[in-house]
């Protein structure tokens, strides 16, 4: 079975979640040989850095109105229904990704996303010190999802 | 009887195109009595972000303009700083410029074509339902824009927003192994290419000749990606250095991009532009399957814009497969620069049509005035002037749903990057 992390992000401001958890994760999960992406951007190159995984856990930093630093998984319709109806190029996101995806059936027969609610999008460098507390617990619910699975079948 | 009738369509955001715009249409007993594209995406501010800058940081500067076409902003810029300083490059480096140029001329027209224009044609709301009904169309699209993209990263060392590129040349000669194996998989994608050329063709593109000046660069010899003279089909033929002097550019209120015209009137630049204008330096083949899709060239029609964009992502495979034909690893990726006071210009075709840079330096090299003139804001004026003939044509009185449609196709014709075209507003200030 083909598994993967994606870790999508920037390096700005609280989005820089994705890439702040990638080193963490891939620490972690390296004995299992799962490998950890990250992608800046999940429009088009996601939907081709998916194509032939069986399962992906995607982590990304969430805007949802919960406090910042509540930790979201989402599994996969859940993530559908995010999926805009009209959008420019700015608006492809992740889950009009995993939609096309799976249209074109290409893409990963399961997936979850985890994320952190951020307050809102902002300008600078370093993740607020809340996201910042919260990264361990992030970083443990993605790879004890692996993990138990590698427990599973062994 | 003349039915009394007024209708005002607000689309407040405009649907796949390239960023956020919206436009806004007022029609009163049968005629249109404002028709506003609205580009309200924030003033960019690039032209004041450059000033003071190193002309080696410009490179990578101006890449950030744009994700979909840094490549465009960077060869703009190098070249024009190359002419400012009196800078000769290798034959190696203007070589692997076209090379660069043609990844980004693939990857940016299969994502139009695919994610952003097709889906009308097939009464789709998006790339996903299309993927529906033409999922080996979309998985085409695909794979030719990650092969654009990979062109880029050869070169780029990353797709979006490289980093490879210097004032001079390039940082890394890519090895031999690495150009043979990247041809090979661009050899293997032409017959895609050739299939997307008939698809586009087929789709059911309406009837709309209309009458515009087509604008693009000239390169001697050959397809226009670079060059030093600008030319159109009614005998425009300039320096870049001139433009300025031919071109002008206006403020307009309801929009942070610069409407921009030609001895005051609209123009065309872009793919459809450059293929009326340069069809006869196509190599022979593409030519030919030009010819096959019966549209005759030149055509006055907009919404072949999407059959030459597939032409160009053959040509430009075509292209990059011969310009790897021989190539060498060098020793010297980029020739030494020397700074000098001087202004210098530079132009090249964006995927969405002419990029123009100027740039004035001081003695130490540092950017004292930037302009940078991007090719939506150059269409802007024609689109509104299409908008006004399209509709009137294609009939006022028909319901808000169709002519809303209708209204953001014709837009997305043209492909505006309404990122780049977001400009810095001057201030005027009166005082009394």
């Amino acid at each position: 079975m083909k598994r993967a992390v994606v870790c999508v992000g920037s390096p700005f401001g609280d989005d820089a979640l994705g890439f702040a958890a990638a080193p963490l994760i891939e620490a972690r999960l390296a004995p299992l040989g799962i490998p950890v992406w990250t992608l800046d951007r999940p429009g088009a190159r996601l939907v081709q850095a998916l194509e032939g995984l069986d399962e992906v856990i995607l982590v990304d930093a969430v805007v949802s109105g919960a406090p910042a630093g509540t930790l979201h998984r989402l599994e996969e319709e859940a993530v559908l229904r995010q999926v805009a109806r009209h959008t420019s190029t700015h608006g492809f996101g992740l889950a009009e990704a995993l939609a096309l995806s799976r249209r074109l059936g290409r893409g990963p027969r399961r997936w979850v996303l985890y994320g952190l609610a951020i307050a809102s999008p902002r300008a600078g460098f370093g993740l607020d010190a809340t996201l910042r507390a919260a990264l361990p617990a992030l970083v443990a619910a993605v790879c004890a999802q692996f993990e138990r699975q590698e427990g599973d079948e062994t | 009887m003349t039915e009394r009738r007024e209708i005002r369509i607000e689309v407040p955001v405009l649907a796949r195109v390239e960023g956020e715009g919206a436009l806004d249409l007022a029609i009163r007993e049968g005629r249109i009595t404002a028709l506003r594209l609205h580009i309200y995406e924030p003033p960019r501010l690039f032209e004041k972000l450059l000033e003071g800058r190193s002309f080696q940081d410009v490179p990578d500067a101006v890449a950030r303009i744009c994700g979909i076409c840094p490549v465009a902003y960077q060869m703009s810029a190098v070249r024009a700083i190359e002419s400012a300083f009196g800078v000769e490059v290798t034959s190696w480096v203007e070589t692997m410029r076209r090379l660069f140029y043609c990844g980004e001329w693939i990857e940016s027209h299969a994502l139009h074509i695919h994610l952003l224009a097709a889906p009308d044609f097939f009464g789709c709301d998006s790339v996903i339902a299309l993927a529906e009904k033409e999922p080996e169309a979309v998985r085409r699209g695909l794979r030719l824009q990650a092969l654009g993209n990979e062109i880029i990263r050869f070169l780029g060392g990353r797709s979006v927003h490289p980093v490879g590129v210097c004032v001079g040349g390039f940082h890394r000669s890519p090895t031999a192994a690495e150009a043979a194996t990247l041809r090979q998989r661009l050899i293997e994608a032409l017959p895609e290419a050739e299939a997307l050329v008939g698809w586009c063709a087929a789709l059911p593109l309406p009837e709309d000749e209309q009458d515009f000046e087509c604008v693009s660069l000239a390169e001697s010899g050959r397809y226009p990606m670079m060059g030093e003279r600008i030319v159109s089909d009614r005998a425009l033929d300039i320096p870049i250095a001139d433009f300025a002097q031919v071109f002008e550019e206006r403020q307009v209120p309801h929009s942070t991009a610069l409407h921009c015209l030609l001895r005051g009137r609209p123009y065309l630049v872009g793919p459809l532009a450059r293929l009326n204008l340069h069809l006869g330096q196509l190599p022979p083949d593409v030519r030919e399957r030009a010819a096959a899709t019966g549209i005759r060239w030149p055509s006055r029609n907009m919404y072949h814009s999407v059959v030459a964009r597939a032409v160009e992502i053959l040509f430009a495979l075509r292209e990059a497969i011969d310009l790897l034909a021989h190539y060498r690893e060098t020793g010297q990726p980029a020739v030494a620069v020397r700074p000098r006071a001087a202004e210098g210009f530079g132009a090249s075709e964006a995927p969405r049509g002419l990029l123009w840079h100027h740039y004035v330096f001081d003695e130490a090299g540092y950017v004292r005035q930037a302009r940078i003139v991007p090719p939506t804001s150059q269409n802007q004026a024609r689109i509104e002037e299409d908008l006004a003939a399209n509709l009137t044509a294609f009939g006022l009185e028909r319901d808000e749903v169709a002519l809303r449609l209708r209204a953001e196709q014709v837009i997305r014709n043209y492909d505006p990057c309404i990122s780049c075209a977001t400009h810095f507003l001057r201030l005027r200030l009166e005082r009394s």
